[in-house]
């Protein structure tokens, strides 16, 4: 006898399965089908969920909100500025921004060009466009992050965007340093913009030493006087302050650094030298402004590019100094901001992130803290803006630690292996069907 | 009931009965031959609108139906619990009894595999490559696991010895 016929011998009497058996298998077959749907479903909505959330610039920004042209001001700041996979143009109403960033990769790191970005609330960036690319023409942005200046194209005109309304008013006969044009409007170059603590108003450098104002609600611009000093800031809605004086740099010079302040037409209406500045060079970007017009804070050095930075706040009634503070790595050029009570100065530390410290009680605390990737150099902050929370932080807050740039593409890595892992299994657990 | 519906219930009624068998084969008692038998139907039913779609639905099941017996599927009771089917076959007292009783508890001993493999070559009748494939294995893995299943059964069962060889069948070229 064969191990065949033992084999038959063996289930030869085995009755026929129960009768119910098609129905009880189909039943549990399209269950378990129904089953597998609603996973496949639930497991494609999280994974497109993740995608949204994790991504960096895969959601459209919201527009919604501002449809309507209700002024807002920004609320709150960015407490990352982080890597983005696609960044996209400035949109017409993206709504009040928070700052505005200068990327300039020194060695490059990413593909993302360099030049002027646009940084909401949350950290998104969009990327200004047309003369995006010229990052010595600094933009300006209102105190509530509303208004958003620039030179539209090399020729002109200069624009000032409403990016809650999308209103657009533009200044003919402010051109590229480059380009040809009235002298009066040559834009300057490597120098911070102004606008007025409500906006109506914007102080802009201008080539040669000059500066000019706009006139934001009838879309006129005039020149300033000459030789009144350097830009830096509005003390009121029409009190200007300039910095002037002190030395060129070099050792041994003795004049002190002065604070001018004027009216709207330039005409002088207080001059304070700044307590023990004799000899220290202040460029266009030292001098800021605190909101309420009471202080100036300066960023000073003893010997041009040579010794260590200093910032000082000095009262602008009679010039005398209120603080000091030596940031180590000081990010220079590039200016300080204001915010409600605090002071905010841009440092960069070794890694090459920009981080904001905020020095209003002398204990440097990190306000926001940028990719290296980026390239970030300098912000320009909607003052409001520094006001309000710190946003988009996540788990890992201000930390700089490598990681910390990339955990989207750890989740999404991670989460990629498991999907994966599990279709590997299932695969092969199920015969194919031929 | 559905055309759909109604075509798998036909072919279950049709094939459950060799099936079944099968299935009582490769687990050893009857009630875990049942369930195998619904899970393997279960899962073809899932698809089956792509099974049939491929033609005859009963490669697929067979298919099925071996690799829950080899792969996973209550493997380890299976191998607790093999050794009901004689309470199938009728008790009668006589060699045929004793022998029945001496093959099961033999292929109790082997592998959810080996017994696979005796089963597709000794009782379906498939050649090494069609029992490769059905197995997902090579067919030097199939060679082996028939060799050492036979061997294990001549051990196992000394009495039917003469059944086991000689030897291991070979593929014809």
């Amino acid at each position: 006898m064969s191990l065949t016929d033992l084999l038959d011998d063996l289930v030869r009497s085995q009755p026929a399965p129960d009768p119910a058996l098609a129905a009880a298998a189909w039943r549990e077959g399209r269950r378990r089908r129904r089953t597998a749907r609603v996973r496949v479903l639930a497991v494609a909505a999280a994974v497109a969920g993740l995608l949204v959330v994790v991504l960096p610039g895969a959601v459209v920004s919201p527009v919604a909100p501002f449809a309507g042209g209700v002024a807002t001001a920004v609320v709150g700041h960015p407490e990352r500025i982080g890597r983005q996979w696609w960044v996209r143009d400035l949109p017409d109403r993206p709504g009040p921004v928070a700052a505005l960033l200068q990327a300039v990769q020194e060695q490059r790191t990413s593909d993302e060009p360099d030049g002027w970005y646009a940084v909401r609330a949350d950290g998104h960036r969009w990327r200004l466009p047309e003369v995006s690319h010229r990052t010595d023409l600094w933009p300006a942005l209102s105190d509530d992050g509303r208004l958003l200046g620039r030179l539209a194209t090399p020729a002109g005109p200069y624009v000032v965007h409403n990016l809650v309304t999308g209103e657009r008013t533009s200044f003919e006969g402010i051109v590229d340093p480059g380009g040809r044009g009235d002298r009066a409007g040559l834009l300057g170059s490597q120098s911070p913009a102004h606008f007025s603590p409500d906006g109506r108003m914007l102080w802009l450098p201008s080539a040669l030493g000059r500066t000019m104002l706009l006139d934001v609600a009838i879309g006129s611009w005039r020149g300033l006087p000459e030789g009144l000093g350097k830009p830096a800031g509005w003390a009121g809605q029409d009190r200007l302050v300039w910095l002037h004086g002190g030395g060129d740099g070099s050792l041994g010079s003795a004049v002190p650094l002065r604070a001018r302040t004027t009216d709207a037409t330039g005409a002088t209406v207080a001059d304070v030298e700044l307590g023990g500045t004799s000899g220290v060079f202040a460029s266009q970007w030292a001098g800021s402004v605190s909101k309420g017009g009471g202080e100036v804070a300066v960023t000073t050095t003893t010997a041009f590019s040579a010794a260590p930075l200093g910032v000082t706040r000095y009262a602008l009634g009679d010039g005398s100094p209120r603080s000091a503070f030596v940031p180590v790595d000081a990010n220079q050029p590039c200016s300080t901001t204001w915010s409600a009570g605090a002071l905010v100065v841009p440092v960069q530390p070794p890694d090459s992130a920009v981080v904001v410290q905020d020095v209003v009680d002398g204990a440097p605390v990190t306000v926001t803290v940028a990719a290296p990737q980026i390239g970030a150099r300098c912000l320009v902050w909607a003052a409001d803006a520094l006001d309000g929370p710190a946003r988009g932080g996540g788990l890992v807050g201000t930390s700089e630690a490598g990681w910390t740039w990339w955990w989207r593409e750890v989740l999404l890595a991670g989460v990629a292996l498991v999907v994966a892992g599990v279709l590997l299994v299932v695969r092969r657990r199920r015969p194919p069907v031929v | 009931m559905d055309a759909t519906q109604a075509g798998f219930t036909a072919f279950v009624r049709a094939r459950s009965a060799a099936l079944g068998r099968t299935a009582l084969l490769l687990t050893g008692d009857r009630q875990l031959a049942e369930d195998l038998l619904q899970e393997a139907l279960a899962r073809t039913a899932a698809r089956w609108e792509k099974v049939v779609a491929g033609g005859d639905p009963e490669p697929y099941v067979r298919r099925v139906l071996y690799t829950c017996a080899v792969d996973g599927w209550r493997r380890r009771r299976v191998r607790e619990v093999f050794g009901g089917v004689a309470d199938a076959t009728a008790l009668d007292g006589s060699e045929a009894v004793d022998r029945r009783v001496v093959l099961q508890a033999a292929l109790a001993r082997l592998t959810p595999r080996q017994r696979a493999v005796l089963v597709l070559r000794f009782y379906e009748d498939a050649t090494e490559v069609q029992t490769a494939e059905l197995l997902d294995c090579s067919v030097s893995t199939v060679k082996s696991q028939t060799r050492h299943a036979l061997g294990r059964l001549r051990v196992l069962a000394p009495e039917l010895t003469e059944a086991f060889g000689p030897p291991v069948p070979t593929e014809v070229p």
